[in-house]
């Protein structure tokens, strides 16, 4: 997975700033300037807060209020809150029958929310929501809710969040002298945990803790008037959300069809330029092309719609039923095969009764006494054979209808061969319609070397267009998922006002529930042990490795070497040793820079055995470091890592510049405007908020220029 | 279109289900936005609720009864795909093998209500594959489930 840019608005400090990573796998580096109190673990708090939602902050956010300090200040009633992340993944993704194909898919997420600001020690956050959508090149697609979660989990697992998005001071907490050897022990303990996934199982430990006290749980006594009074509260303030984001969900729909229009008046405009300029051969391919990527992607779909026609194939069906219906289909040939199918009495007996003789020649006129006797018979003969005869009738019926079914391997062949048929030629579309969008995208490169400033413009417009349509069609998603939220909140808001009202209590006091959660809970303790064990060793084996890189140790060379090993116990206790094996104590043995550098070692272990390629995200990796090490650190972290965010003081930037022109792909500069007396100028901003300046690592502006830059680094 | 015995009955399926059943059901909440049959493999609940009884007949479960049950539609929609109602009653005939049954529409009809009240949990349970796309999934499964049946 790699981030591409991600989009922050209202999330405390940030107001609104955009953020931008490099995905050059040259260089792989994007490094974010800031000064103390200028964002820098705001920013990531943020990006966990968009992926994983209000569970992953702070003490689950429940007192982490999100909102600008500043909108108390300002009575503003409400905030809305956003993040919005561009991301690509690598993803399995299927083109046909058990076939699939690793592809880099880009995801846009929105997760929103509005916040009340008060003064009170809870935050009142409401109608949180999610929507992601895939972003291709016929443009955004929304992704199915309950698949969201999954693609955040196959991209960067939530475990390891405190793994990929670290922060070097709390880093050090794994080894750092304040705490006790148990509070350290827990740190590391949890770090490998979350890592295995192993946090899931415990949850489930403690799921299953929860459920067996919820089985002695008592009637509780709550205040109910004030409880009713509260729910009718908020139902009123849904009610009023509800209509506000109707009209903005109606606003962003017209927006976008206004920008689907000023989009084909660009491209025109593009074509139109290109034939001036006698490139009318290059338009030509071009539209040839787009027209053979939409015939493909148009057949791709309708391969899709006939494969799930396919399940309501009959031939599926009968392979499904096969060997019940060979039973009914017996009994209905053997019932046929006594002739006892057709066998139906009453039209039979009918005729007798509009005949004066019998078939065999009685007499069954009504004048006479003889006949009228052997006319009330038959009669009496239809009224009996009436249910007997419905039930011949409906076996018949059934039998005429599926005597020549066939309920065996055949019916499933066709149905086999129509399936692999179908999945073939869907196969042909997906594969065509990549090679076309590989060529489409040579022409593209073709038109942006094309030295025509008028062209270039309208590209550039092209480009931001697009980029605004598929903005906007992510807030229209997002709106839908607050506008689904929050009526399925209100409709949960009725059902607990009718609860209320008439004041419901439940228990359960099942035995067998209770042996059953323990049972279960040993088994997972179990599974729990064994995994944790053979993963420590795993991780101390590869925190080693990088440790003695970073810090320039080589012991099998130099027999001279103070550090010799690093070792991660089975009782997660982080272990270094000297020449001879002599033990030290990290906390106290070790100078700042070597002790940063075991807990990022230690962090880089834990992101290299998890083997999800995923970015690190590091908050103040380098301070207390400088020189060799400090270099070897910041080499080894890209070394390791596959995408590598760094937000770095002015200070933490000394001495490794050259390693940044190298290697970062983007560098930028964040500002607090509030810093005033430590900025050359005054800022201009009257809201807090933190701006950013294109400014790298060498360069400083209006906007950024520190007085002193010593002072604010440190 | 074949005669419909059931088309008078309601074809109800458990609450509980209701939201997954309608997540992948293109007249459901799946077809809200661009359909995708990938995501939203079935057309309408009908299919959704032939299918959970097809699943139920092939693993050889039990019906089970619900009571807390909504109304998905009509069971005149049967008669939209040949051979539908057809198999119902004779499935139903192979399972009992209580030739009189066939006599009475409601008992059969309620049989199957019964089989796909016992299937629709299996078949969320394979659409909601994490390592697959609904419509994948579930013809794989198909594929499988078939095969297990001519293994004498």
């Amino acid at each position: 997975m790699k981030l591409i840019s991600a989009h922050i608005k209202n999330f405390r400090l940030l107001t609104d700033l955009e953020l931008d990573f490099s995905i050059d796998t040259e260089k792989p580096l994007t490094v974010i300037r800031a000064a103390n109190e200028t964002g820098k673990t705001t920013s990531e708090t943020a990006l966990i807060w968009g992926l994983y939602g209000s569970g992953a902050l702070p003490g689950k956010g429940k007192s982490y209020p999100l909102y600008p300090s500043d909108t108390l200040a300002r009575e503003e009633r409400r905030v809305e809150i956003s993040v919005e992340i561009e991301f690509e993944t690598e993803q399995v993704v299927p083109i046909g029958r058990g076939k699939q194909t690793i592809k880099n898919v880009k995801y846009r997420l929105l997760r929103s929310c509005t916040e009340y600001p008060s003064a009170s020690e809870y935050v009142k956050r409401e109608h949180e929501a999610i929507c992601l959508h895939e972003v291709t090149e016929k443009g955004t697609e929304r992704v199915l809710d309950s698949n969201v979660k999954g693609i955040i989990e196959n991209s960067i697992p939530e475990a390891l969040k405190d793994v990929y998005f670290t922060d070097g001071d709390s880093a050090m907490s794994f080894i750092e002298a304040a705490a006790t050897q148990g509070a350290k022990r827990k740190r590391v303990k949890d770090a490998i945990e979350a890592l295995l996934g192993l946090k899931v199982l415990e949850q489930t430990v403690k799921h299953l803790d929860g459920a067996t006290r919820r089985f002695h749980s008592k009637i509780d006594n709550k205040d109910y008037a004030k409880e009713f009074e509260k729910i009718n509260d908020r139902i009123d303030g849904d009610e009023e959300d509800l209509k506000e984001w109707n009209e903005e969900l109606n606003n962003a729909v017209s927006e976008i069809t206004s920008g689907a229009k000023k989009l084909s008046d660009v491209d025109k405009k593009i074509e139109d330029i290109l034939k001036l300029g006698n490139k009318e051969k290059l338009v030509n391919e071009i539209q040839k092309i787009k027209n053979n990527i939409k015939r493909e992607q148009d057949s791709a779909d309708r391969a899709l719609k006939e494969l799930s026609l396919l399940m309501r194939n009959p031939d599926i069906a009968s392979s499904m039923i096969m060997n019940v219906a060979n039973k009914g289909l017996t009994i209905l040939n053997e019932l046929s095969e006594s002739r006892q199918l057709p066998k139906v009495n009453i039209p039979i007996l009918e005729e007798l009764l509009d005949r004066t003789n019998c078939f065999c020649g009685a007499d069954l006129s009504d004048h006479s006494s003889d006949g009228k006797v052997r006319r009330k018979l038959i009669e009496e003969s239809i009224e009996n054979s009436r249910s007997s005869d419905a039930l011949q009738e409906a076996a018949t019926s059934l039998f005429y209808s599926v005597r020549s079914e066939s309920f065996d391997g055949s019916v499933r062949e066709k149905w086999i061969e129509n399936y692999s048929s179908l999945c073939a030629n869907y196969e042909e579309r997906v594969v065509n319609a990549e090679h076309l969008l590989s060529e489409l995208k040579e022409k593209e490169i073709e038109i942006e070397k094309i030295n025509d400033e008028q062209l270039q413009e309208f590209k550039y417009q092209e480009k931001s267009l697009k980029n605004k349509l598929n903005k906007a069609r992510i807030v229209v998603g997002g709106l839908e998922t607050k506008i689904y939220s929050v009526k399925d909140s209100l409709s949960d808001l009725r059902i607990e006002q009718k609860k209320v009202e008439s004041k419901l209590s439940k228990n359960d006091t099942s035995t067998d529930k209770l042996v059953l959660t323990r049972l279960t809970k040993t088994v997972f303790e179990n599974i729990f042990d064994f995994l944790r064990k053979n993963e420590v060793k795993h991780v101390s084996q590869e925190m080693n490795r990088i440790f003695l890189d970073m810090i320039g140790a080589d012991p099998e060379a130099n027999n001279l070497a103070t550090i010799t090993k690093a070792e991660l116990t089975e009782d997660f206790d982080i272990l270094v040793f000297g020449s001879n094996g002599h033990k030290l104590n990290p906390d106290q043995d070790l100078n700042g820079a070597s002790r940063r550098a075991i807990t990022l070692a230690f962090i880089l272990a834990l992101t290299k055995v998890s083997e999800v390629k995923a970015p690190n995200v590091i908050d103040t990796p380098l301070g207390m470091m400088s020189g060799y090490v400090k270099q070897s650190v910041l080499n080894k972290t890209l070394e390791e890592g596959s995408q590598i965010i760094l937000f770095l003081t002015h200070d933490e930037i000394q001495g490794v510049e050259n390693i940044l022109d190298k290697k970062a792909g983007k560098v930028y500069t964040l500002t607090n405007p509030a810093h005033a007396r430590m900025l050359v100028n005054t800022p201009k901003a009257t809201n807090i908020g933190v701006i950013r300046c294109e400014c790298n690592h060498r360069q400083s502006c209006e906007v950024c220029a520190r007085t002193n830059i010593d002072e604010v680094g440190s | 279109m074949s005669n419909n015995p059931f088309a008078a009955f309601q074809i109800e399926m458990p609450k509980k289900y209701q939201d997954s059943v309608k997540k992948f059901c293109k007249t459901g909440d799946g077809g809200k936005d661009k359909w995708n049959p990938e995501f939203t493999p079935f057309h309408r609940q009908v299919d959704f609720w032939y299918m959970a009884f097809l699943i139920a007949v092939n693993k050889e479960l039990e019906p089970v009864k619900e009571t807390d049950t909504y109304n998905a539609t009509l069971a005149h929609i049967l008669s939209s795909d040949s051979k539908r109602v057809d198999f119902m009653r004779l499935v139903v005939l192979g399972i009992t093998e209580d030739f009189n049954i066939l006599a009475n529409d409601k008992e059969i009809f309620n049989y199957c209500l019964g089989l796909a009240n016992a299937g629709i949990p299996h078949l969320i349970q394979i659409l909601d594959d994490p390592d697959d796309r609904p419509l994948w999934a579930v013809l794989g499964e198909l594929e499988m489930l078939t095969k297990k049946c001519l293994v004498p």
